[in-house]
């Protein structure tokens, strides 16, 4: 064993290299980096060329296969990401679409429940003009009650001209538009026959109980800022038509039952 | 669940209150005032967390309120959001130059209100 050893650390000894002594033509110690080339073929050596060929045309092959695949893999991804895409907007649009709502319900609501929480004349007037100025977004409006064949001025907001506090019926927009029981809206209504007062005119909502027209309401011109009348303000138009006449009407008769049943009456 | 935050409403309409709460109510606490000077009491008692005031109201408008509320130690800083049926630009610099932190046009658009409320409370 130990002269296995001994042959061992002799042969190693006789094996190693010998120390060079320093020298300015001293190599680098790193290597350099060899350059990646195409191993020659030993001469002599067989190269069978064509089955070469043949290998590397099937390889291709399965890299091409491998190819489409991934592509069709993409193509259906994106087609995927897309339809994803497609449907979060629709999701979108549809919650935008519940919000519209919301609000437009909200506003009709509020304007329903003001409407109906008071039977005092002035009480419901004052519901009217908030209704219009706060939810429509008008600040000039006239609320008309008919009698006798005229529209009597009963509450307004703004600045209105005088020929406008009595209207008769049948006599410009407003005066038709209360004759025929039907709403005039500004962009949608035959203007012709207008009064030069009714120039800034956005809307003439007859007020309707029963099939009888009592009154209307006159709104000029809309806020600045409002861009236009939108289908909630339309809404309250049609609201504003039933619910407001209602709600004049039966104050009205409060106040006759009230003053029936006072004894100074 | 964290506590709701709290807003003052200050409108001498009831029909704007009504509104302003059936848009805010589900989210926050609310409270109300029906001028400028039960607002800058109901402020100084309460210390909301926002208000929502409007401009024109009988007694004292919205912008001597805003004014007085900035020179209240304990309601300086509280954001206050105008509400207008003026959104021209000499209303709403006389809103900023009192001290108001934002402001919104009547009629209120539901979903401009509450970011702009959310921005303002940092939520």
């Amino acid at each position: 064993m130990a002269s296995a050893k001994n042959k061992k650390r002799k042969g190693t000894a006789t094996k190693a290299p010998k120390k060079k002594k320093p020298s300015s033509k001293a190599k680098p110690i790193a290597k350099p980096i060899a350059k990646p080339t195409a191993k020659p073929i030993a001469r002599g050596a067989s190269f069978d060329l064509p089955s070469e060929v043949t290998k590397l045309r099937a390889r291709v092959r399965v890299l091409e296969v491998e190819l489409d695949s991934e592509r069709r893999e993409r193509r259906r991804a994106e087609e995927r990401a897309a339809e994803i895409e497609a449907e979060a907007k629709r999701y979108y649009d549809h919650y935008v679409n519940v919000e519209v709502q919301n609000a437009n319900v909200a506003n009709l609501y509020v304007a329903s429940s003001r409407l109906n929480e008071t039977l005092r004349r002035d009480e419901v007037l004052e519901a009217i003009q908030e209704i219009v100025i706060n939810l429509i977004g008008s600040e000039e409006l006239v609320i008309y009650e008919l009698t006798g064949g005229v529209l009597r001025l009963a509450s307004s907001f703004g600045t209105i001209a005088d020929d406008l506090r009595e209207v008769k019926l049948g006599s410009g927009i407003i005066g038709r538009s209360t004759a025929n029981g039907e709403t005039w809206v500004v962009g949608n209504g035959d203007p012709a026959g207008a009064l030069l007062s009714e120039t800034n005119l956005t809307a003439c909502i007859p007020l309707r109980v029963d099939g009888r027209v009592i009154g209307a309401i006159a709104i000029f011109r809309l806020l600045r800022h409002k861009r236009g009348l939108e289908d909630v303000d339309r809404e309250l138009f049609a609201l504003l038509g039933t619910q407001a006449a209602a709600a004049l009407h039966f104050a009205g008769r409060a106040a006759e039952k009230t003053q029936s049943a006072s004894p100074s009456a | 669940m964290p506590d709701k935050k709290k807003i003052l409403l200050v409108d001498d309409s009831a029909t704007a209150l009504l509104m302003e709460k059936t848009m805010l109510g589900s989210t926050y606490d609310l409270i109300t005032a029906k001028d400028g000077a039960e607002a800058l009491k109901v402020a100084v008692r309460e210390l909301p967390d926002l208000i929502l005031l409007d401009v024109v109201m009988p007694r004292m408008d919205g912008f001597e309120v805003c004014r007085v509320l900035r020179g209240i130690e304990a309601t300086r800083t509280i954001p206050i959001i105008m509400v207008t049926t003026r959104g021209e630009g000499k209303n709403v610099e006389a809103g900023f130059a009192n001290g108001a932190n934002d402001y919104v046009t009547k009629p209120i658009n539901s979903a401009e209100l509450l970011a702009k409320i959310q921005r303002h409370l940092g939520a």
